[in-house]
Formats: C-alpha cells, sequence, structure tokens
C-alpha cells in the first residue's frame, strides 16, 4: 500500500474513532488488574496489619483482595473477548467495506 | 507485626526459586523409599501415551508451519490449555505450596502475577501477536524493524531465556525424579533429556502442545482430587483446617498477613513486574499465540489459560497450603533425622497427598509431577530450537535462500543439540543452587523481550537501533544485576556483601531497557528512521482493519 493512501485512511475521523475506542478500551481494562496489584502491595508493605485482619470466615483482608485480583483478572479478559468480538470485529468489517468501496 | 517474622527471615532469592522448583535435598543415608505399583505403572503410561501422541503428530509435521507453529490449527480453548501448562511447571504445584508453607500468606504474591500477565496477553497482545507474527515473536518485531540485527537480538534473548530456564527445570527434574521413582539421578535426566528430544524433534509443536494440554488437564484433575481429599479430611469444615495449620505455624498472624517474606514495597513490586512480565516476555509462551487460526482464538486461549491457571492457584494457596501445614508439618512420619522434611520442602504437597489419599493418590501425583516435568522442558526445548533454526539460520545465516524443508531439519538437529547440551548442564549443576537461573530467566524475558515487543506494537517513534540497544542493555543488565546480586555474588561466590542490593532486580533492568530503547530512538536520526515509521503505519492498519492490500 501506498503512503499517500494510508495515510489518507489513517488521517479519517472514523478511522481514528475506531482507533481510539478500541486502544482506550484495551489500555483501560489491561491495566485495571494491575492497579489493583500495585495497591495489594503497597498494603503489603506499609499496612500489615490491615491486611492481616480478619475479614470474612478464615480470611483475611489480604486473601479476600487476592481473590478479587484473580476474579478481576477473570472478568477483564472475560469482557474484552466478548466486547471485541460482538461491538469491534463488527465495526472493523463495516469500516473495512466502507473503505472499499471508495476506492 | 513484621518483627514477629524475622526470626524466620527467609533467605530472600529462595522465593522464586521454591516457586521454580528445586531440587529435593536427598539426606545421604535416607534413600528414597521404593516407589509403589501405582507410581510405576502410572510414570510408564505417561511415557506411552506421550510417545502415542508424538507418533500421531510426527505423520502430521511436515512443514516450517507444521513444525514451528502446528499449522495454527489448534482451537483457541486447547491452546488456552496449553498456554496454562506451559506456565504451571512441576514448580507450580511442589513449589507453590512449599513457599506457602514456609512463607505463609506473602507467596500470594506468586499467584496474583497471572491475571497481570494474561489480561496483558487478551487486552494488549494476542491479536498483534497473531495478526503480525508467523513462527516466533522475533517475527513481530521485524515486521516493522530492520530484519538482521533485530533476529540476532532476538534470537539470543530467546536462546538465553530458554535455556536457562530449560536447565534450572532439569536439575531440579532429576532430583524429583530420584526421589518419586528411585531412579538415580544420571538417568533421570538423560531420559528426561531424551524424551523431550523425542516429543520436539519428531512432533514439533503439536506433540508439544497435546502434551501440554494432557498434562495441564491431569494437573487440574490431581489438584481438584487433592483439595476435595483435605477439605474431606477436615469434614469440609475450613475453621477448622485453618486453625490446625495455625497450631502449627510459628508466627500464626504470618499465615493471613503480611510478613513471611519481609519484603519492602519495591522489593514485593520489583518480585511481581518480573514474575508477570517474565511470563508476557517468555518465548515458549509467545510461541504459542502462533498455533491458532486467527485472533479470535489467540484471545480465547488467554482467557482459557488464566482460567485454569487461576482455578490450580486459589486451590493450592487457600486449601492445599494450608492442609499440607496443618498434616504435614511436624508429622513425624515425614521429618527426617535432622528434623527437616524428608526430600525438602518441595515434596510437601507429595507427602500430603498420601495423608489425604493414601498410597493408591500418592502414585498418581508422583506421576502427574513427572508429565508437568515434561510438558514443560518439551515446549522450552522448542522454543530454544526454533531461536536457533527460524530466527538465526534461515534470516540471518542464510537469509530464506535454503527453504523450508532444510529449515526443518535445521531445527531437528538444533533440537538434539539443545537435549544434549541440557543433559550435560543438568549433570553438570547436579550440586549447585540453581536459584539464580530461573531469575535470570524471568529477568531477561521481562527486561529485553518484552519492553521490544511491546513498543514494537505499540509505539512508531521505536527504530532498528533504539529496540536492539535498549534490548540488548536490558538483556545485560538483567544478568549482571542477578550476578552482581545476593543470589550469585554472594551465594555462589562467597563474597561478604552484593555489589547490587535487591535480590529483585527485574524493575529495575526492565525500566533500563525501555528507557534506553525510547532514548536512542528518539535520537536516532539515521535515514532507516523515515522508512520505519512508514512501516508502522502500515502495520497499524493491517492490525486494525486485516486485509489492506484489497483497499490499495
Amino acid at each position: 500500500m501506498d503512503e499517500t493512501t494510508a495515510r489518507r485512511i489513517t488521517s479519517s475521523p472514523e478511522y481514528q474513532a475506531l482507533v481510539g475506542r478500541r486502544s482506550r478500551f484495551a489500555w483501560t481494562l489491561a491495566l485495571i488488574p494491575a492497579v489493583l496489584l500495585v495497591g495489594f502491595l503497597a498494603c503489603l508493605a506499609w499496612a500489615p496489619g490491615f491486611m492481616g485482619r480478619p475479614a470474612w470466615g478464615v480470611f483475611s483482608v489480604g486473601m479476600l483482595w487476592g481473590l478479587i485480583i484473580i476474579a478481576a483478572g477473570l472478568g477483564i479478559t472475560w469482557w474484552y473477548l466478548h466486547h471485541s468480538e460482538n461491538v469491534f470485529e463488527p465495526a472493523q468489517r463495516e469500516l473495512f467495506s466502507r473503505l472499499k468501496q471508495r476506492t | 507485626m513484621r518483627q514477629a517474622g524475622s526470626g524466620r527471615r527467609l533467605s530472600l532469592f529462595a522465593a522464586p526459586t521454591l516457586f521454580f522448583l528445586q531440587a529435593p535435598v536427598i539426606a545421604a543415608d535416607a534413600s528414597a523409599r521404593e516407589p509403589s505399583m501405582v507410581a510405576i505403572g502410572s510414570f510408564l503410561a505417561i511415557i506411552i501415551v506421550t510417545l502415542g501422541i508424538t507418533g500421531w503428530a510426527a505423520k502430521h509435521t511436515k512443514t516450517a508451519h507444521e513444525f514451528y507453529a502446528a499449522g495454527s490449527r489448534i482451537r483457541g480453548w486447547q491452546n488456552g490449555l496449553a498456554i496454562a501448562g506451559d506456565f504451571m511447571s512441576a514448580a507450580t504445584f511442589l513449589g507453590t505450596t512449599a513457599l506457602f508453607f514456609t512463607a505463609g500468606f506473602d507467596s500470594i504474591i506468586f499467584i496474583l502475577c497471572p491475571p497481570i500477565a494474561y489480561s496483558i496477553f487478551v487486552c494488549l497482545m494476542a491479536e498483534r501477536l497473531r495478526n503480525l507474527g508467523r513462527f516466533t515473536f522475533a517475527d513481530v518485531i521485524c515486521a516493522r524493524l530492520d530484519p538482521v540485527p533485530m533476529r540476532i537480538f532476538a534470537g539470543a534473548a530467546a536462546l538465553v531465556a530458554a535455556v536457562m530456564y530449560l536447565v534450572a527445570q532439569m536439575v531440579g527434574a532429576g532430583g524429583l525424579i530420584q526421589v518419586l521413582f528411585a531412579i538415580p539421578y544420571y538417568y533421570a535426566v538423560a531420559m528426561v533429556g531424551i524424551l523431550m528430544v523425542l516429543y520436539v524433534a519428531f512432533g514439533g509443536m503439536l506433540a508439544t502442545t497435546w502434551v501440554q494440554i494432557t498434562k495441564a488437564i491431569l494437573l487440574m484433575l490431581g489438584v481438584a482430587y487433592m483439595a476435595v481429599a483435605v477439605l474431606h479430611y477436615f469434614d469440609f469444615d475450613l475453621r477448622t483446617l485453618y486453625a490446625g495449620a495455625m497450631t502449627n505455624y510459628e508466627h500464626p498472624q504470618l499465615l493471613t498477613g503480611p510478613g513471611g517474606l519481609q519484603l519492602g514495597f519495591l522489593s514485593a513490586l520489583s518480585l511481581a513486574t518480573g514474575l508477570a512480565l517474565g511470563i508476557v516476555g517468555s518465548p515458549h509462551i509467545l510461541m504459542r499465540f502462533f498455533t491458532v487460526p486467527d485472533a479470535h482464538s489467540a484471545r480465547l486461549s488467554a482467557f482459557v489459560a488464566l482460567a485454569a491457571v487461576a482455578f490450580v492457584f486459589v486451590l493450592i494457596y487457600y486449601i492445599i497450603g494450608v492442609g499440607a501445614l496443618a498434616l504435614v508439618k511436624d508429622n513425624p512420619a515425614f521429618l527426617d533425622a535432622s528434623g527437616g522434611i524428608i526430600g525438602g520442602t518441595n515434596m510437601v504437597i507429595i507427602h500430603l497427598a498420601e495423608v489425604v489419599g493414601g498410597e493408591v493418590f500418592l502414585g498418581i501425583i508422583s506421576a502427574v509431577a513427572f508429565a508437568t516435568i515434561l510438558a514443560v522442558v518439551a515446549g522450552l526445548t522448542l522454543a530454544s530450537a526454533s531461536a536457533v533454526s527460524h530466527d538465526l539460520y534461515a534470516n540471518v545465516v542464510h537469509r530464506h535462500t535454503r527453504g523450508e524443508v532444510n529449515e526443518v531439519r535445521v531445527s531437528r538437529i538444533a533440537t538434539v543439540c539443545v537435549g544434549v547440551i541440557t543433559i550435560g548442564l543438568g549433570i553438570a549443576f547436579q550440586k549447585q543452587n540453581i536459584a539464580y537461573l530461573v531469575a535470570l530467566a524471568l529477568g531477561v524475558a521481562a527486561s529485553a523481550n518484552f519492553p521490544v515487543l511491546i513498543l514494537s506494537m505499540y509505539w512508531g517513534g521505536l527504530t532498528t537501533r533504539g529496540a536492539w540497544v535498549g534490548g540488548s542493555l536490558g538483556l545485560a543488565s538483567a544478568v549482571l544485576f542477578v550476578v552482581l546480586g545476593p543470589a550469585v555474588w554472594v551465594e555462589i561466590l562467597g563474597f561478604e556483601e552484593p555489589i547490587f542490593p535487591t535480590a529483585y532486580p527485574a524493575l529495575y533492568s526492565m525500566i533500563l531497557g525501555f528507557s534506553t530503547c525510547w532514548l536512542v530512538s528518539r535520537f536516532d536520526y539515521s535515514h532507516k528512521r523515515r522508512q520505519e515509521r512508514e512501516k508502522f503505519l502500515e502495520l497499524q492498519l493491517r492490525t486494525q482493519l486485516g486485509h489492506i492490500e484489497e483497499l490499495a
């Protein structure tokens, strides 16, 4: 593909909208478990008493927080999987066929 | 709170080792018990089944595409189980239990890294890996950067990471098989080496994948049965289970609260970074994303992998590890003359299997451990061989002049060489403390492979010069920081004080890798820079829209 065509497509608002939407969604989701983990590690280092406090049954705050991080990872990957299949891929196909008609 | 743990402070770098399997300690006098008929039977069954898989796979492995990527015909969920298997070495189920057994609550860091790693895979990498690469992660980098220097860099980094990991696994495997099946160390290492070469050389990626799937299923069933058996032992009452563990633990508050590993924020963050991004940068895991037909299956496989890993880890951490503390610790049946656990702490889950499931279950769990060893070393061998044959030989030495058939032949030869070298190193390192090898492998993956790969996917400003200078510096610093740190400088070389103070250097070498990539690219005014930007534009279009040729 020559550079002018590439630039024409990349600068079109519909292309930029799709790319922007998709990358915002992906980066936000990917960072959620990481942020939860960094918070967890901060409490582990600076608030060990809080992390060790009994929270629910035999589980302490930290042990529940761990389960939440794992659940968040599973939830996020599942959500991304479905969102990209049901929203982004159809949007991509639609944009593709529109661009194709124009050429 | 934290002072309470200082009396039993673990040597800091012991943590990753426990997790990634260390050779069980064998007391000179206490030789391993005779293995049961069930153990021998399941052991032979695993060898026969895996060789059967290899024979079947060999019929479907002719072209380079079939050898490296199983013809991209693996289904998403199958690949997911294989990726989970690649991550869960024998260490996962021996080492995680052992780590909980000694460090209590703090071992949770190890089970919280997979959710981070697999979220990155699903959201940021799976699609692009699948759309831009063919057989190895170097393909993705070379899709926009100058292939020759980048192949040399990526091939070398992949080889270093995979071989070090492989040797660490091999030494652990030899010791483990010695204890479980009473096979002498040398024979055990040679046998594992020969089996892995057979799987890879004849069956390529297809055999490696199915061996890995078989093992992942066995591991999940074994762990699930063990968790239920532990709960059954305590009449399905978590309170009795945890109370039993607490009475055996010197510092009960460390079982449910922090302090066991004595980690500060930066050490904890660096440990977690190394683990999570080490997974993302591991060549043998990245390779699996090329075995599926499309981006959707690639994302699905990372999701399935996370589900499988989470299932095993949650059961081990919240039930089995606690059960081991309650039933194995201070149990005279499992203590040797000096009061330590027979075979070392890595064996606690094996002992636990005997308590809750008797001789038969002990035999089955031992065989599952054996299967996990075989599957993981096979995956690593394939990754090492591909780095040699696909990245270094076909794309650098001969630049695709020799054809695909020849490339497959070279990778088979490389497989045999990797096998011979690993058997040799496995024997040479038998008596060594191999803790640092795993730290090295993960450090290299997180500091060299990961920065270059993610920047080449997402940052248009990356230039060839920036990528190879930054990646090489990441690689060199990952190695240097471990060598100058407590694990090698103090423990192996015997100096008083480490030159590099922390036992968890991955965060620092990764930051160094990233910032050098950025800095050198930023001030790279070579004429290639413009071309590479254009190439990036085209690749962006390809990842966003698919077959862009039809639009021209």
